[in-house]
């Protein structure tokens, strides 16, 4: 069977910097993969190649067998690849439901299904009393979910999830993880970046591990757990606090 | 309620302003009239302007390149193939849509932002401006008229008896202009406008072509100017290249809807309905100031002494201009959280 | 940026070809016929190309520190000559005597500027900065006109043919050099606005004020982190900038008449300078100056009844597609 996302040989200099190192990585449909790494490893950078936000330098990316190396965000979008940023960038003067029209324009164009659409999924994330307050009126919580509300709505057979548990109280964030579940449930497929531990640990089918730009494990949550190299490059002590 | 329903509540609440209007003509004498003219081609300027720098967010600081292209098209076209103004209206909408998009293009395809852009626009109006000025076919700087014909000529666009005329082919443009602009308002079109000033990364993660979706609004922010530049020609029945292309002009075109509100509906009426009246009677305190301020009259200068004043105290103080700070007060006033659909 | 290079190498070739087109020997032939004025506009684009520098060098100063592209720039251009006007007619003060006053009086006027009408905004998107600076420069402007009319005022210098004495050196004005004629005033203005230039550079390098400006500039967080009050550099940076524009306002006043609209060039000029040479950048500003000033004069040459800023914008154009971080980038 194709994998939904296939990444091959993908690298990407800064200058002489180089951010993400020669990665390979496969995803199959319905899978969970969670992505970690230290600070500055590559993750949020390999989103961004993947969501063509960035160009590669080298290497390429089949999305459902087709290639999109180098193709622009919106087209990629349209295909079915739906993203969040790190740090929520919401239609400030836009209300929340009108926020996440935006995105459900892509698959319901006449403006009364764009709606109802957005509806559905501002109350599913539990937005609903939010509804029509300015997006720049939500708390941190609240744009984490408006992010993932508005990829939702673009309908999305890859959903890429870049920390939106960072910041979230452990009510708040285990709340988001029965979310990121229940999406799943309706045959979803997802790349999660993820720094806190036990979400992502719990989660994931896999884990893959990036560190200093190169992809150093992709193994089941209890392998890369025990796997000495993440240890040594990252989990280590955090990981163990964790755990205890 | 629906999309249909918004819609149609919408026009009627246009409709519900324009009716009246026609009614002024027959009402009021002659001076009135020319300044309720006045006030309605610059709220239909201001309209255009704002799909682009208010709704798309791409701030322009050259409108009077759209302007000028259709103050110039329809008049040439008249002048040497006797082509109506209203066909002539059209062809420099066109031409003034082809140019927008094609140097919107141009701008944004390299990157060129925020207050680059404002320069970008400005500069090209100026090298219009300038190139105008040099170009025999018309008239250089002289500038071209447009011959005087007794009567009124609806085919012509050019009434000599009837000035009121004037005022319903004004009245007609202005509520084209505010149909357009709320069709988009309720438009996906428009949301995407919106998405690309609130943030362009993120419009593009949802699948909105953003370059696409400026260029659209530029196209169609200067189709809608070209032909109040058309009109302008046909009512002043003069027109040369700083009337046309000139600075103030792409500042008048701007004022009304920073004064009422940036990317809202109604802001750009609200301003014109505001700045023009307030133009005028600074002109006439000028005419005949009193005694204390004598050494005022017959100076220029003072009315857009005032614009500038005043559009520093809006920036300072309402920075979401008139409707904005109305909307806030509104607010203030109405008892409880407020539920249903903000107000356009 | 490989599309950019292409489009300006494609641009190259074309002008190449056409070039081929009008054949070798007519262009030998027109630079030939040409070459008095070639080099008169080369002279003239030069020393006017100083001032720009110093007018420009203001206005990226203020866009450097403060990001802010001040539009009321050429207004204040305008004040200042009118300062000096008004010096010269009802005191007798010498334009270059006025430099420094008018200079001083202009740091003031910026200052305050700066905290009643720009601090206030300093959290508003950069439109709206934009536009209270264009609201400063239609004020500004238009009270001109209230006050003096458009009527243009000049003023002459009654030294303006006298020989100078440099030593046992003596020269006579205007100067004949390489057939081209060079008046005092401009090569006055020229000599000054280079020397202040100069001046403002090694301040922003060598004093701490500099440094604090520099840093602020580059860093704003950072720094407010080393205990910069940043507010008083903002003041301060503006007040530098709108001095700029009063030094070069004394310096002009001797060769250009002064109407109300006379700021709008010079500010259009100093926009095209600035993207030209680097936003914020000190060198930049200088180096886009003079090749303003060339290319405005020699626009004149090659295209033979076009105003002189038809080809300043074109370069702005092609600056804005091609360069959009100017010639040598952001470096203050």
């Amino acid at each position: 069977m194709t994998p939904l996302l296939a990444v091959q040989g993908l690298s990407k200099q800064f200058g002489g910097l180089v951010a993400v190192q020669d990665v390979s990585l496969e995803l199959a449909e319905g899978e969970i993969l969670g992505l970690i790494g230290p600070n500055g490893a590559g993750k949020t950078t390999l989103f961004n190649l993947i969501s063509g936000a960035l160009a590669p330098s080298q290497g390429r990316i089949l999305f459902a067998g087709q290639e999109i190396t180098g193709l622009p965000p919106h087209r990629i979008c349209a295909l079915g690849i739906a993203r969040t940023f790190q740090i929520a960038r919401p239609f400030a003067r836009l209300s929340v439901l009108e926020n996440v029209r935006i995105g459900a324009f892509l698959r319901h164009p006449h403006p009364d299904a764009a709606e109802a659409r957005a509806r559905e999924i501002v109350a599913r994330m539990g937005l609903d009393p939010y509804r029509d307050v300015p997006a720049s009126a939500l708390t941190t919580a609240g744009r984490k979910r408006l992010e993932l509300a508005r990829a939702l709505a673009t309908g999305p057979r890859l959903l890429l999830l870049d920390e939106v548990m960072a910041g979230l109280t452990p009510t708040e964030s285990q709340e988001f993880v029965a979310l990121v579940r229940q999406i799943r449930e309706e045959g979803i497929t997802l790349l999660v970046i993820e720094h806190v531990m036990k979400a992502i640990m719990s989660l994931s089918d896999r884990v893959a591990v990036l560190h200093h730009g190169e992809l150093i494990a992709v193994d089941p949550p209890d392998v890369v757990a025990r796997d000495p190299r993440v240890i040594e490059a990252y989990l280590g002590e955090e990981f163990r606090a964790s755990a205890a | 309620m629906n999309h249909r329903q918004r819609l149609l509540q919408d026009y009627a609440r246009l409709a519900a302003v324009a009716l009246p209007l026609l009614a002024v003509p027959f009402l009021v004498d002659p001076f009135l009239v020319s300044l309720a003219i006045l006030t309605l081609y610059w709220a239909y300027l201001g309209n255009a302007w704002n799909i682009m720098g208010g709704y798309a967010g791409q701030f322009s600081f050259g409108h009077a390149m759209f302007y000028g292209i259709g103050a110039y098209t329809s008049t040439m076209l008249l002048l040497r193939f006797q082509v109506s103004p209203w066909l002539g209206m059209l062809a420099g909408a066109g031409l003034a849509a082809l140019f927008g998009a094609g140097a919107g293009y141009l701008l944004f395809r390299f990157g060129v932002r925020g207050h680059f852009f404002a320069l970008g626009t400005f500069a090209l109006a100026e090298m219009l401006r300038l190139i105008a000025a040099e170009t025999e076919f018309i008239n250089r700087s002289i500038g071209v008229h447009i011959p005087l014909i007794r009567g009124d000529s609806w085919w012509r666009l050019q009434f000599e008896r009837t000035q009121g005329n004037y005022y319903f082919v004004i009245l007609g443009l202005f509520v084209l202009g505010m149909a357009v602009t709320i069709g988009l308002h309720r438009s996906h079109l428009g949301a995407y406008f919106q998405a690309i000033r609130e943030n362009e990364e993120a419009a593009a993660a949802l699948g909105v072509d953003v370059l696409r979706y400026k260029v659209y609004a530029v196209a169609l922010s200067a189709a809608l100017t070209a032909m109040g530049g058309s009109f302008f020609a046909q009512y002043f029945l003069f027109i040369d290249p700083t009337l046309a292309f000139g600075v103030s002009v792409s500042v008048q075109i701007l004022l009304r809807p920073i004064v009422g509100g940036v990317g809202t509906v109604w802001g750009p009426l609200v301003g014109a309905l505001l700045l023009t009246p307030l133009a005028e009677l600074t002109r006439a305190f000028v005419r005949t100031p009193p005694p204390s301020l004598e050494f005022l009259r017959g100076r220029s200068g003072v009315d857009v002494m005032i614009y500038g004043a005043l559009l520093i105290l809006v920036i300072l103080f309402i920075p979401d201009g008139l409707v904005g700070a109305g909307r806030r007060l509104w607010g203030r006033l109405s008892p409880g959280p407020r539920g249903g659909r903000r107000p356009s | 940026m490989d599309r950019r290079l292409l489009g300006l190498f494609g641009g190259l070739a074309l002008l190449a070809l056409v070039g081929l087109g009008v054949g070798p020997t007519r262009i030998e032939a027109w630079f030939a016929a040409n070459s008095v004025v070639l080099r008169q506009a080369m002279v003239t684009g030069l020393l006017i190309g100083g001032v720009y520098g110093l007018v420009a060098m203001g206005l990226t100063l203020i866009f450097g520190v403060l990001d802010i592209i001040n539009f009321a720039h050429g207004a204040l251009l305008t004040v200042g000559m009118y300062l000096t006007f008004l010096l010269y007619d009802r005191f007798g003060v010498d334009p270059y005597l006025a430099v420094p006053l008018v200079g001083a009086a202009l740091f003031l006027f910026g200052g305050l500027v700066q905290r009643l009408i720009i601090h206030p905004a300093r959290n508003a998107p950069p439109h709206n900065q934009l536009l209270l600076t264009l609201g400063l420069a239609l004020f500004i402007e238009n009270a001109l006109l209230v006050a003096f009319t458009a009527t243009p005022r000049a003023i002459r210098l009654p030294y303006e043919r006298d020989p100078i004495g440099i030593g046992p050196l003596v020269v006579d004005f205007p100067l004949r050099i390489w057939g081209t004629t060079i008046t005092l005033p401009k090569l006055a203005a020229f000599v000054f606005a280079l020397l202040l230039t100069g001046a403002l550079s090694l301040l922003l390098q060598h004093t701490d004020l500099g440094k604090a400006i520099r840093a602020t500039a580059q860093d704003r967080v950072g720094a407010r982190l080393v205990g910069v009050d940043i507010h008083r550099i903002h003041l301060v940076t503006f007040g530098l900038g709108t001095a700029c524009v009063g030094a070069a306002a004394a310096l002009v006043l001797p060769f250009l008449s002064v109407d109300p609209q006379v700021g709008n060039t010079f500010n259009i000029t100093a926009f095209v300078i600035v993207v030209l040479g680097g936003m914020g950048s000190i060198p930049g500003a200088l180096l886009g100056g003079l090749l303003i000033g060339l290319t405005q004069e020699l626009s004149v040459v090659f295209a033979p009844g076009s105003t002189k800023l038809l080809g300043v914008f074109l370069v702005f154009i092609l600056a804005l597609l091609f360069r959009p971080q100017g010639l040598l980038g952001r470096r203050l």
